[in-house]
């Protein structure tokens, strides 16, 4: 496992490898290459597979604390960092020997980038929807549906698509070059400008039938839902981020912008905004903080705390942001400052990953009631 | 009730008698509702979308074992005498 870095250090990458090129990259809705370089060549496409696959092996806290600061930079750089993690996480848990023993290193080490493909237009919160096709005859499985919102599916090399196979529900892994493979930007999403979305069509990819990742019939059930859960985990972390960017901005402005012959920052209202931002940050981070050590503890409850803290964060995510924005008045929605593009991309961890309506009919079959020292679930 | 976190060696090799009222204590828990020994629970409509992987989760830590791919098969893990037997031929 690598030793643990000190935050210091993962603020300092983020701040110097990659706030600089996050405006620059929104406004061109693509991540400027020399990120995705940074963090391929800092190991940070890595992060979560253990050192004897080539990768980093950081614990989850390190992980969250590092997605946290790269996410206050950029999210769009974070977004990357989600969704590649996420598929390598379910190949981890899921995937054959094979398929791990030569995909794994060859993801953590960047030479593969990985997208996740669960979204159709019909099938969005309710995935089980979902009409991609998986037919399998002899050796070999025939993929075909069309796949929206693939956050970069522009670039990735290799995609885990949920599809549906006679069993019920199949991951399959699908490298980018599979003939019958086509994708087409996606340039007006305005949330997470420069993830480089794509819409994928597969007209019936010829796969091996080694493709499917677990077994035919737990696409859902086991393995998206191990991707989303590491989505989480990862978005809640984002949106940590975009809260602490929040309140810094907000700070930063109110301590320097003169109204009424005083700084905003000594106006009581003011004060009571930018206390209400701080504490809303400190919480969420409290929950992604629980939620990471019940992750290092391997605890079941470790799933549901995850999905508390992603709805938590996000929730504070959009509030910073939003209050951010006001706290500038008209600067605060021009493109020159940052805040406008923190409470864009706070608006998208509230829907991902499980909207947070979704979240709530999730954690609304879950017995939280007397388990809050996680003294059952361990 | 609260249960260690993981078995002593002899406890964790020991049989059903252990595993039965463990595992159905998490079931219950987790769904909310008792369930009976030969129960598929799959079945009953109280499954919730978390819940396999919760499942597999408190298998793996509890009894410290791996749940493979190979081992994706409901009939593992649909009843809880299916899951003690399960845990049985990974322990042993
Ligand atoms: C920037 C961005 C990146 C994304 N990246 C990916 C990606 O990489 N891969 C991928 O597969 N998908 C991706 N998505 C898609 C995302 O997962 C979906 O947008 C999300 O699942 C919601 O689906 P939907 O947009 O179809 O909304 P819908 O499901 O149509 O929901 C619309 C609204 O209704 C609410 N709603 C739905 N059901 C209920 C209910 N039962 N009760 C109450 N309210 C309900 C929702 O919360 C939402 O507010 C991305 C989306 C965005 C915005």
């Amino acid at each position: 496992m690598e030793k643990q870095r000190p935050l210091e250090q993962y603020r300092r990458f983020a701040q110097e490898a990659i706030a600089p090129m996050a405006k620059p990259s929104d406004l061109a809705g693509r991540l400027d290459p020399a990120v995705v370089e940074a963090l391929r060549a800092n190991g940070f496409l890595g992060c979560i597979t253990p050192t004897a696959l080539g990768g980093l092996g950081m614990d989850p806290i390190s992980y969250g604390q590092l997605t946290a600061e790269v996410g206050r930079a950029c999210s769009s750089a974070r977004t990357l960092m989600t969704v590649h993690h996420l598929v390598s996480a379910a190949i981890l848990r899921w995937g054959g020997g094979e398929v791990k023993a030569r995909l794994v290193p060859r993801l953590a080490r960047g030479e593969e980038i990985a997208a996740f493909a669960l979204s159709e237009s019909e099938a969005g919160s309710d995935a089980s929807a979902l009409s991609t096709t998986i037919r399998r005859e002899g050796d070999y499985i025939f993929l075909s549906g069309e796949k929206c919102w693939v956050s970069f599916g522009q670039i990735a090399s290799v995609i885990l698509v949920i599809g549906r196979a006679a069993e019920g529900i199949t991951a399959v892994l699908v490298p980018c070059d599979t003939p019958g493979l086509h994708r087409h930007a996606v340039t007006s999403m305005v949330g997470v400008r420069a993830g480089m979305m794509a819409e994928i069509t597969f007209d019936n990819c010829k796969l091996p039938a080694t493709a499917i990742v677990g077994r035919a019939g737990f696409g859902l059930s086991h393995v998206a839902t191990t991707a989303l859960d590491h989505g989480r985990y990862s978005v809640a972390w984002g949106a940590v981020g975009i809260a602490d960017a929040a309140v810094c901005a907000s700070y930063a402005f109110a301590k320097t912008r003169e109204q009424f012959g005083s700084v905003l920052k000594d106006k009581p209202l003011m004060r009571a905004r930018l206390t209400r931002i701080s504490v809303a940050a400190r919480a969420a981070r409290a929950l992604c903080m629980e939620a990471g050590r019940l992750r290092n503890a391997g605890a079941p409850s470790a799933i549901v705390e995850t999905m508390v803290a992603k709805y938590a964060a996000s929730k504070a995510a959009v509030y910073a942001a939003n209050e951010a924005v006001h706290i500038h008045g008209a600067r605060g929605l021009m493109e020159e400052q940052q805040v406008e593009r923190l409470l864009r991309d706070a608006k998208v961890t509230e829907i991902i990953e499980g909207s947070s309506d979704i979240l709530e009919l999730l954690l609304g079959e879950q017995d939280l009631g007397g388990d809050l020292d996680g003294s059952f679930f361990g | 009730m609260v249960f260690s976190n993981t078995f002593e060696g002899e406890e964790r090799k020991a049989g059903a008698s252990l595993k039965l009222p463990d595992i159905r204590a998490f079931v219950a828990k987790s769904l909310m509702r008792e369930v009976a020994d030969d129960e598929n629970f799959f079945e009953t409509g109280f499954v919730t979308s978390m819940f396999g992987m919760q499942l597999i989760t408190f298998l793996e830590k509890r009894y410290e074992i791996e749940v493979l791919d190979e081992d994706l098969d409901l009939t593992n893990f649909c009843t809880l005498n299916n899951i003690v037997a399960f845990i049985d031929r990974k322990l042993s």
